[in-house]
């Protein structure tokens, strides 16, 4: 993906395109759907039956699915009421198509499962606003992450940039855990996942030791867990951070490896390969006086201070001292 | 998976869950295979009941296993204050016929994991 | 401070100064967790200064119901990664527990089938920090050891109602009492200073639609009791399915495929808590 199409679908507020599903027999609102926005933006696929469009939207679900009440081949709201009952497309959006006469004489809106509703005559403004705003409620909602609930990639990125927008002070920190891929290959996921859970624990808890501050914790995914306290205190959160979570890890492996101090697996070419527990790695972001503009700047100052943690094999964590543009200066590495 | 008395494990019998200390510590992981010499440290440290894989032994009827056909039977008089509620009735049914769908899963399972017959 | 609670028969009242007795501890925790300045090491040091409470906390923190089982080695990890509500729930939960065990045959056995039941619908329906609905499941029938201990006379009346007129025990309770134990429990709460959540999944579980604050706290504890009940796990004073309202799955978003998941995880867990009494 080009930096020019994460811009523009990020002008949105999205991180990516977003994939449209639209079931209807209509050419004319179809045309309209994919003139609207550009292909970095949103991705319009249009179906007119509906069942070639329960294939497609049960093995690649869009964002956003747009349904007509009449297709040629079923109602629509049997095609919204299949998809509703499928568990993992609970959380799909969807949009009703309807007439002004099915408006006006009303309907069971409780029984519809259905997000929003457009109503015939369809007007170019309307369906732009309906669809920018379906699309930004879904992904607030169900942004959480489904292992540790807490708030997602979408929420995160639209924290950091409001903080920036209201120029507030603020220490943004990204953690990983070194390690954690060998943790996951030799005791499997669940014992991962137990991890994971465990990190987001020690964080939430550990930065509500802090008392009386503002603060934000989320989950990137996978071991990225990010977190935004004043800068006055993000020092002392991440050396609580570190010595909480190495005295914690330990528990987390079986006796002997414990006892180690370390995992050894043998290789396909069976050489044995050790690896230390798992280590939690912090690089700290500040913003001071508006000096940051976007929430993309953070992130890749971020990228850059990662690296320099994780040449440190154990727990530990690196903050951004720079003043203005000049880069990192090498010798930076308290904890 | 099925929990035993200590008293009922044997070597080769392999852990379905770790084993704790009295302080909720793991003290052997899951997987690993229960030797006497385990065993007897088991004792020593008071564990008293171990989970194993598969169902090695038949303890039909006592604390150790969970009857699935047991709690099937046992759905009518738990239900009875509701009976003739349809909503209680359908859950009813759900629990009903997924007792007996596990009851049956655990009948194969066993089944399959005999022994084969001499002679 | 909480009054005394009266009951609806002879004047009979529920008093204050006969209430189980908490660890001292439990007390000068609470003050210091609300304390902001005070740091997870220092509380976790004062319960531990009571070794005997802490090895009780420790084997149940350590159990599948919590989500770390086996992985926590001390009451610091323990504030760490289940928070104080939860500790504090389990504590208070201990030092019921043997008058629990002495009054109501299987009664334990029940709440802690309850605990587990109450997290893992917690869990099913995704919802956050699922081990503060354990607690919730935990406690959820401290009213009825109360009244059987205070009241001795009238808890041969209930069991007789139950037993005669084939009543639930909440009915017995009504019909001998005035009111039932989910009363007491929040008069309870209010004395011991729950965290309000916890207060409504003690007072709300047998009419968890009309929960006001905390209905998904209130849904999970009521849709655990009747989970428990199904597995006739322990013995909550009759041997009765509740009435499973819909509304509490509803809420929760719950669907068939969701029960089955969860009766899934309980027929394992079952197995797992079966020895977690201190005796």
């Amino acid at each position: 993906m080009s930096r020019e199409t994460d811009t523009r679908a990020a002008g949105y507020g999205f991180t990516r395109p977003q994939l449209v599903t639209l079931l209807t027999p209509d050419a004319e609102f179809a045309a309209l759907m994919q003139g609207m926005w550009p292909e970095s933006v949103m991705q319009v696929s249009h179906f007119t039956r509906g069942r070639r469009a329960i294939e497609t939207l049960f093995n690649d679900p869009p964002d956003l699915l747009i349904v007509d009440g009449e297709l040629a081949d079923m109602p629509g709201l049997d095609v919204v009421s299949l998809v509703k009952s499928e568990n993992v497309y609970r959380q799909l959006p969807v949009i009703y198509v309807i007439s002004q006469e099915e408006l006006e004489s009303g309907r069971d809106w409780l029984a519809a499962e259905i997000d929003d509703f457009l109503a015939r005559p369809l007007r170019p403004a309307e369906i732009r606003a309906r669809v920018l705003l379906t699309l930004a409620r879904a992904s607030r909602s169900f942004d959480a992450n489904p292992l540790t609930r807490l708030p997602g990639n979408t929420s995160i990125i639209h924290r950091i940039q409001e903080l920036i927008d209201r120029r507030e002070d603020f220490a943004l920190a990204y953690a990983d855990l070194d390690h954690f891929k060998s943790f996951n290959d030799k005791y499997g996921f669940s014992r991962g996942d137990e991890v994971l859970m465990m990190t987001a624990r020690v964080i939430v808890n550990t930065i509500r030791s802090l008392p009386g501050i503002r603060s934000f914790v989320g989950h990137v995914g996978g071991d990225d867990f990010v977190f935004i306290v004043p800068p006055e205190v993000v020092e002392t959160a991440c050396q609580r951070l570190v010595a909480t979570f190495d005295n914690i890890v330990p528990s987390f492996y079986d006796p002997e490896d414990r006892e180690r101090g370390n995992i050894q697996s043998t290789d396909r070419e069976g050489r044995l390969r050790t690896f230390p527990l798992m280590a939690i790695s912090l690089a700290v972001v500040f913003n001071r006086d508006g000096s940051l503009k976007h929430y993309g700047e953070a992130s890749q100052i971020a990228m850059s201070l990662k690296k320099k943690a994780k040449e440190n094999p154990t727990s530990c964590y690196v903050l951004d001292q720079r003043r203005g543009d000049a880069p990192p200066p090498p010798s930076d590495l308290p904890g | 998976m099925q929990k035993l008395p200590l008293s009922l494990a044997r070597p080769g019998m392999v852990l379905a869950k770790a084993v704790a200390r009295a302080d909720g510590i793991a003290v052997a992981a899951q997987g690993t295979e229960l030797s006497q010499s385990l065993l007897d440290r088991f004792d020593t440290m008071g564990v008293d009941a171990v989970v194993v894989e598969g169902n090695p032994v038949d303890l039909e009827g006592s604390a150790g296993d969970i009857s699935y056909e047991k709690r099937a039977e046992r759905l009518d008089h738990l239900f009875r204050k509701h009976a003739g509620d349809k909503w209680m009735e359908q859950i009813k049914k759900l629990l009903y016929d997924y007792f007996k769908l596990k009851a049956a899963g655990m009948a194969a399972a066993r089944a399959a994991a005999e022994p084969p017959r001499e002679g | 401070m909480a009054e005394d609670l009266r009951t609806e028969r002879k004047g009979l009242i529920l008093a204050v100064k006969d209430l189980p007795t908490l660890p001292k501890v439990l007390d000068e925790v609470a003050r210091l967790v609300e304390r902001s300045d005070s740091s997870t090491d220092e509380v976790a040091k004062l319960i531990a200064m009571d070794q005997v409470l802490s090895a009780k906390v420790l084997k149940m923190v350590n159990s599948p119901i919590y989500g770390f089982p086996g992985r926590i080695s001390s009451i610091q990890h323990a504030l760490v990664l289940l928070g104080f509500n939860v500790l504090r729930g389990i504590i208070v939960s201990t030092s019921v527990f043997e008058i629990m065990s002495e009054n109501m045959v299987g009664l334990w056995e029940h709440s802690l089938g309850v605990a587990l039941a109450s997290s893992t619908v917690a869990r099913a329906a995704g919802l956050r920090d699922p081990e503060e609905y354990s607690v919730a499941g935990l406690l959820h029938d401290l009213g009825k050891v109360v009244a059987t201990v205070q009241l001795p006379e009238l808890k041969g009346e209930i069991e007789q109602a139950v037993k005669t007129k084939d009543l639930l025990y909440i009915e017995a309770e009504k019909e001998v009492m005035g009111f039932g134990h989910d009363r007491i429990n929040a008069w309870l709460a209010d004395h011991w200073k729950l965290p309000p959540n916890i207060k409504e999944g003690l007072s709300h579980h047998h009419k968890p639609h009309l929960a006001q604050l905390y209905p998904d706290m209130a849904c999970a504890v009521h849709i655990g009791d009747f989970m428990a009940r199904v597995f006739e796990y322990g013995f909550g004073g009759d041997d009765n399915v509740t009435y499973l309202r819909p509304e509490a799955l509803k809420r929760l978003k719950l669907k068939p495929v969701d029960v089955e998941r969860i009766l899934d995880h309980l027929s394992e867990q079952f197995l797992e808590i079966a020895d977690l009494s201190f005796s």
